[in-house]
C-alpha cells in the first residue's frame, strides 16, 4: 500500500468525522414514520377510489396526445464561447450579458458580442450574480472553519456595471448566505446555527439593510424567497422544514404565514409564473410533473398541472420573461410554456447531457450556457417576444 | 416494535452518523440523511429485523440517499475551495487537513467509492453491488477519484 493510500485511509479514520449522537434524530425518524403510517392508513381506506381515479387519469393521459406546439417561426441562435470556459451565472440586460465565470466576471457587449470588461479575480465561492436597478452585486462566501454552516459568512460586493470594478464589500452574517434579486428588490438570506433562516432586504444602491423577514419555521436545510407582492404585503417563500418542504406566502410585517402548501416530493425549480401563479416541478422515478399553484390561496389549481411524462429526469424548470422553460438535458430539449396558462408554446434543441445550465433572458431573448458555449436565442415565434 | 428499534438505533447512531458524514462531508447533511434512512428503516422494521441485518439496510439506504439526491443540484452548494484556505485546526495535521479538503471536491459517487474502499474495506465486487454498477465502473471511478485527489493535493502544495 502506498503512502498516499495510507494517508487517505488515515484521513478517513480520523476521529473528526465522528458527530455527536443527538437522540432527537431518533425522535424525528419516529415522527416521520408515524406520518407515513398515517398516510398509508388513509390511503388504504381510499385505495379503491384512488385506483379507479388513477385508472381514469392514466387512460386520459394515454389517449390525449400532448398538444402540439405552435409551429415556430425562425428563431436566431447565436453561440459564443464562454469566456474562461465556465459559466456559473448569467445576467442579461438591454446592452450587456454578464457572465460569472470560474474565476472572473465578464461583461459581453450584446452588439459586438465581445468581452467588454473583465473583473478582478473572484473565488470559486462567488455564488450569485444579480442586477437590481442597474447595480450589479456578487456574493462571495468565506469559509473559516470545519463546521462550515456555523462559521461561514459572506461578503456582498457592489460592482460597477460598465467596468466591473469592485466597490464596497458588505459582510453578510450567518451561514449558507445567498443573494437574490426578487421583483426588483435585493435580498440576502442566511441561516444561523439553529437552522433559523433570515431574509434581509437591502437597498440595491448601497446594500444598506431595509428590513428582515424570518419564516415562522425552522427551515434547516434551505429557504428561498421567490417573489414579493408589495400590494398584498407578502413574500412568497420556499422552506425545507425537517418534516417536509412548504411553499408559503408570509406577511412582510409580521413574518406570519398567510397561506402555505406542503410539497411532499420536494420541488425542483420553484418559479414564478404570471397572473398570480407559481409553478414547480416534482421529479418522480419515471416522469416529471409541473404543478400550478394559486399564490393567493396556495392551492393547487385543479387541472392546472402539466403532465410532463418523461422517462429520464432530472429536468429543470426556470421562469424567464413570463415564460416557463423546461430544460431536459438528457433529451436535448428546451420547452417553452406560457407562464399563466401552462400552454406549451415551442420547443428547441439544446446541448444533450449538459450539466448545470445557467440561464437568463427577457421577453424576447433566452440565453443559456453549457459546455463552454453561450447560446443566445432571440426571435418572434410563439414563445419568444411574447408571441 | 418501536422500542426495539430505538434501542438498536440508539446504539448504532454514532457509527451511522460518522458513515454519513464521510459520504457527504457535511455534518448537517449527514444528520438529515441518517434521519431519513432511519425513518425508512423503522417503516420496514419487522422485515429488516427479521433478516438480521438492520445496519446493512440503513447503510445501503444512506448510500443511496447521498448518491441519488438530485435535489442538491439546485440547492445550496458549499464550495470546496474557499478564497483563502483557512489554516488547519491546531490539533489536525496539515496533510490530513489537505486530504479532507481534497475529498470535498469529489462528486458523491467517486467519494462513496473511496469511502467504501478505504474506510469500509469493501472489495470491488461488494462496492459494485452496493452502488448498483459494474466492477469496471467501480475501478474507473476509484481511479478518477484518486487522480483528482492527487491533483488537488499537488496543486495545494504548489500554491504553498
Amino acid at each position: 500500500m502506498s503512502d498516499f493510500d495510507e494517508r487517505l485511509r488515515a484521513t478517513l479514520a480520523d476521529e473528526r468525522w465522528a458527530l455527536p449522537a443527538d437522540l432527537a434524530l431518533l425522535d424525528g425518524a419516529e415522527a416521520g414514520a408515524r406520518r407515513v403510517r398515517r398516510r398509508r392508513a388513509a390511503g388504504a381506506v381510499l385505495g379503491t377510489l384512488a385506483a379507479a381515479t388513477a385508472a381514469v387519469l392514466a387512460f386520459t393521459l394515454v389517449r390525449a396526445p400532448e398538444r402540439e406546439p405552435r409551429p415556430p417561426r425562425p428563431v436566431t441562435s447565436i453561440t459564443l464561447p464562454v469566456p474562461g470556459g465556465v459559466a456559473r451565472e448569467l445576467v442579461l440586460t438591454r446592452d450587456s450579458l454578464y457572465v460569472l465565470g470560474k474565476s472572473h466576471i465578464y461583461r459581453i457587449d450584446r452588439a459586438t458580442r465581445r468581452v467588454a470588461a473583465t473583473s478582478r479575480k473572484v473565488s470559486v465561492a462567488a455564488l450569485d450574480l444579480v442586477m437590481v436597478e442597474g447595480t450589479l452585486w456578487v456574493s462571495e462566501r468565506q469559509i473559516t472553519g470545519k463546521r462550515a454552516r456555523k462559521d461561514t459568512f459572506s461578503f456582498l460586493h457592489r460592482l460597477d456595471a460598465r467596468t466591473l470594478q469592485f466597490g464596497e464589500a458588505i459582510p453578510v452574517p450567518g451561514g449558507m448566505a445567498r443573494t437574490t434579486a426578487v421583483a426588483g428588490t435585493l435580498w440576502s438570506r442566511s441561516v444561523d446555527r439553529f437552522g433559523r433562516w433570515t431574509f434581509t432586504q437591502r437597498d440595491p444602491r448601497d446594500g444598506r439593510v431595509l428590513g428582515t423577514l424570518r419564516p415562522p419555521w425552522n427551515c434547516g436545510s434551505n429557504a428561498e424567497i421567490a417573489d414579493i407582492d408589495r400590494k398584498a404585503g407578502t413574500a412568497l417563500i420556499s422552506c425545507w422544514k425537517p418534516d417536509g418542504q412548504v411553499i408559503a406566502t408570509l406577511d412582510l410585517t409580521t413574518g406570519g404565514a398567510r397561506a402555505q402548501l406542503g410539497v411532499q416530493d420536494g420541488t425542483h425549480g420553484l418559479t414564478l409564473g404570471t397572473k398570480g401563479m407559481v409553478w414547480y416541478l416534482t421529479d418522480h422515478l419515471t416522469h416529471v410533473r409541473i404543478h400550478q399553484v394559486d399564490v393567493a390561496t396556495m392551492r393547487q389549481r385543479p387541472g392546472g398541472d402539466l403532465a410532463a411524462v418523461r422517462p429520464a429526469p432530472p429536468d429543470l424548470l426556470t421562469g424567464v420573461g413570463g415564460r416557463l422553460w423546461l430544460r431536459s438535458p438528457k433529451q436535448g430539449a428546451l420547452t417553452c410554456y406560457d407562464g399563466a396558462t401552462g400552454r406549451r408554446l415551442a420547443s428547441y434543441a439544446m446541448p444533450r447531457n449538459a450539466g448545470s445550465l445557467p440561464v437568463a433572458g427577457d421577453e424576447g431573448t433566452f440565453v443559456h450556457a453549457s459546455g463552454g458555449t453561450i447560446t443566445i436565442m432571440s426571435g418572434t415565434d410563439g414563445c419568444l417576444a411574447g408571441g | 416494535m418501536d422500542a426495539e428499534f430505538r434501542d438498536w438505533a440508539g446504539v448504532r447512531l454514532p457509527a451511522l452518523l460518522r458513515y454519513a458524514h464521510l459520504l457527504t462531508g457535511d455534518p448537517h447533511r449527514a444528520e438529515d440523511v441518517v434521519q431519513t434512512a432511519l425513518t425508512r428503516t423503522l417503516l420496514g422494521w419487522s422485515r429488516v429485523h427479521r433478516k438480521d441485518d438492520p445496519e446493512g439496510y440503513v447503510r445501503r439506504t444512506i448510500l443511496r440517499l447521498v448518491i441519488n439526491d438530485r435535489r442538491r443540484s439546485w440547492r445550496e452548494h458549499l464550495t470546496a475551495s474557499p478564497p483563502e484556505p483557512p489554516p488547519p485546526p491546531l490539533a489536525e495535521p496539515e496533510e490530513r487537513w489537505a486530504m479532507r479538503a481534497a475529498l470535498a471536491t469529489l462528486p458523491p459517487r467517486q467519494r462513496a467509492v473511496l469511502v467504501l474502499r478505504y474506510y469500509e474495506d469493501m472489495s470491488e465486487a461488494q462496492i459494485a453491488e452496493a452502488l448498483g454498477c459494474s466492477q469496471g465502473t467501480v475501478k474507473s471511478q476509484a481511479s478518477k477519484a484518486l487522480a483528482k485527489l492527487r491533483a488537488h493535493l499537488n496543486e495545494t502544495e504548489v500554491t504553498k
